[in-house]
């Protein structure tokens, strides 16, 4: 099959993408880069299974102003959205499916 | 090969000592994220999906033998075993630690190597002809020119922020680009007038992104020793009329496009007439000094070989004549060739050598190559100086480490950038695409059946794939979450370059491949014969006989 569509711009294409029911509030490690995942007290995790999925905007707003006073150990704090699956999240785009579960090519010493 | 001189060799070491300062601030919470940001971009330092990503400088492509060897230490020490070849002709690592980054930065120094301006709204390293001193039909070697330029646009105060990142390119060869100059901000093309004088042609606002243009020429003759000069007049006139307040409005082709090509010209001549006797005018004197450190080396007085025949000798060894037919370019010294690595194997990310393959390489540049090797546009090596009478061993060599697929030029020679694999910016994973349809199409009497014919792939519309210039061009997209990806056709990157056009809707990641077969299989079923290419073929026809091929029923 094929899709009809016509990109205009990144920012366009990612608005497009449906919303999902909750927020996870995620960041990289300030000294891998690696993905982190905020936990409802505020701790993160490399996990995202283990990421607190939430559903209010004012909590998700919340949770970002505390990531940013922990710049330090983390950069670029932001949510992006997911659906909630036997209570773990699930990312919607396929961008945070990628990047929590690492590259799907071929590494070669995939440590 | 240029060689860092004392004052070069304090720059790249302090610079390295700089940033362990920068980054031990960082981790201690002195300075906040917002503050070291463009202090680790001025040092190559991008943070993507899973990892930091380190670009390291590799002027205009060219490497010796202990830099490779550095380049695998590195690759084994600090990251996952491998390096990343880019289309700008430099190498990336995918995978470092931040603490880890210093290190790194002085290691390079140690070869003469950094990391400098590979990112941020600067001059970037300057690119040229992969063939450049050795090809045939080149009028003069570019590099001495590219290093010039390297020295005056490196820490250039006046050109740390401009308003988007800028690339130039060089060659020599007047009559065939292989630099890809008209897709550049500049492209800088070495000519001789009616008077025999070699001087430059100076093209402008060429590039890809989300709107491509092709360059245009902005002076036809420009004497050598105005080189810079005339370079620092047309940033002078970017950089003060050039678009701060959209990013994606922000490059010189924009600027160019805005204004028309002659009121810019004019612009650019009006500042240049102001400073072309300044300090930048260059002398004979200087060029020389620089141009002494590309000195052709002392070839053997050796018999040409008629490498066809040679391979036919070899009992009809189909891999190696293969291989000898795609792989190995003339080289303007009689008894010497040019020899492509494809660093397109299978099964293994395009552009992706490992540590191993990287020590071996840097064996096989001393023993073959005059301890030389450089990094293409197109994602590959070249080995610019083989005796021909070393090629049959060669082959060997190189069969035993997986760089001898001899795939140049051909379709599964195909350019793609990190994609939504590794890339922060990327919608749309562009590696798993190459992979399928390298596998598709693993068969390289077919490949040869097919010719020359350019694949090119971005995961996004930024274009670090060049998919805008590839025969055929895949973009990956994101739809609704999901990705798809358009091709286009027409692209051509060379002398009669060419944008590609889009042919229709999306293709979802399940069928894109197909498609690819599809156009594929409808070219050879009209071409008007054997010899005519891919891009002939679409000149001749259009796109209507794709289309139909591709879209028929639905």
């Amino acid at each position: 099959m094929y899709i009809y569509y016509r990109t205009r711009s990144c920012k366009m294409a990612r608005m497009a993408q449906p919303k999902g029911t909750h927020f996870v509030v995620s960041a990289g490690d300030t000294l891998t880069g690696a993905p982190m995942y905020m936990k409802l007290d505020g701790t993160w995790t490399s996990k995202l299974s283990e990421a607190t999925p939430i559903d209010d905007e004012a909590q998700r707003d919340a949770l970002i102003s505390l990531a940013r006073g922990q710049e330090r150990l983390i950069c670029d704090p932001h949510a992006f959205n997911v659906t909630v699956d036997n209570g773990s999240p699930v990312p919607i785009s396929v961008r945070e499916k990628v990047r929590a579960l690492g590259p799907t090519t071929p590494l070669r010493r995939p440590d | 090969m240029y060689q860092y001189d004392i004052h070069d060799q304090r720059i790249v070491e302090q610079r390295a000592k700089q940033f362990r300062g920068q980054v031990e601030r960082r981790l201690s919470g002195e300075i906040t994220e917002s503050e070291f940001k463009p202090l680790r971009l001025q040092n190559g330092l991008y943070m993507q999906l899973h990892a930091y990503m380190l670009r390291v400088a590799v002027p205009y492509g060219l490497l010796n033998s202990a830099q490779i060897r550095m380049l695998a230490h590195i690759a084994r020490t600090y990251d996952k075993g491998y390096a990343h070849l880019t289309t700008r002709q430099n190498v990336q690592y995918n995978w470092p630690t931040l603490e880890d980054v210093p290190k790194i930065l002085s290691d390079l120094a140690s070869v003469q190597m950094q990391a400098i301006q590979t990112s941020g709204n600067c001059i970037r390293n300057t690119t040229s002809d992969p063939f450049a001193g050795v090809a045939p039909d080149e009028l003069e070697d570019p590099r001495p020119y590219c290093e010039l330029i390297r020295q005056w646009s490196t820490f250039h105060p006046e050109f740390a922020f401009l308003p988007r990142k800028f690339k130039i390119a060089v060659t020599g060869t007047p009559d065939h680009d292989r630099a890809a100059i008209r897709y550049h901000d500049i492209g800088v093309r070495i000519v001789q007038n009616e008077q025999g004088e070699k001087g430059f042609q100076i093209w402008v606002g060429g590039g890809l992104g989300r709107t491509p243009f092709i360059a245009s020429v902005v002076r036809e003759f420009l004497p050598y020793e105005h080189l810079l000069s005339y370079l620092e007049a047309i940033l002078r006139v970017y950089n003060l009329h050039g678009r701060r307040d959209n990013k994606y409005r922000a490059r010189i082709k924009i600027l160019v496009s805005e204004h028309g090509v002659e009121r810019f010209t004019r612009e650019v001549e009006d500042e240049w007439a102001l400073m072309k006797d300044s300090a930048l005018k260059l002398t004979r004197e200087e060029i020389q000094r620089i141009a002494e450190q590309f000195t052709p080396p002392a070839y053997e007085a050796l018999e040409p070989l008629d490498l066809k025949l040679q391979a036919q000798t070899l009992g009809g060894d189909r891999a190696y004549a293969r291989w000898i037919t795609n792989n190995v370019q003339k080289h303007k010294q009689p008894g010497y060739s040019i020899v492509v690595l494809s660093i397109k194997q299978k099964d293994i990310p395009p552009g992706d050598l490992s540590d191993t393959q990287m020590d071996a390489i840097a064996d096989i540049a001393d023993k073959f190559s005059l301890g030389h090797a450089v990094v293409t546009h197109s994602q590959n090596l070249v080995l610019p100086d083989v005796r021909s009478q070393d090629l049959p061993e060669l082959f060997k060599i190189l069969s035993s480490l997986d760089l001898a697929t001899p795939n140049f030029g051909l379709l599964t020679d195909i350019i793609c950038c990190p994609g939504l694999d590794f890339c922060d910016l990327a919608n749309a994973r562009s590696i798993p695409i190459a992979l399928k349809i390298s596998k598709k199409f693993d068969d390289i009497d077919y490949l040869s059946d097919i010719g020359p014919l350019s694949i090119k792939m971005s995961g996004c519309i930024n274009a670090c794939g060049h998919h805008h210039i590839g025969n055929i061009g895949i973009l990956g997209i994101d739809k609704h979450g999901q990705e798809a990806y358009q091709l286009m056709l027409g692209g051509q990157d060379s002398d009669d370059a060419s944008i590609g056009k889009i042919i229709g809707p999306a293709f979802d990641e399940t069928t894109v491949v197909g498609a690819v077969e599809t156009i594929v299989k409808q070219y050879l079923s009209i071409r008007v014969s054997d010899d005519e290419t891919f891009l002939q073929c679409y000149r001749r026809v259009g796109m209507a006989p794709f289309k139909e091929a591709l879209y028929e029923g639905h």
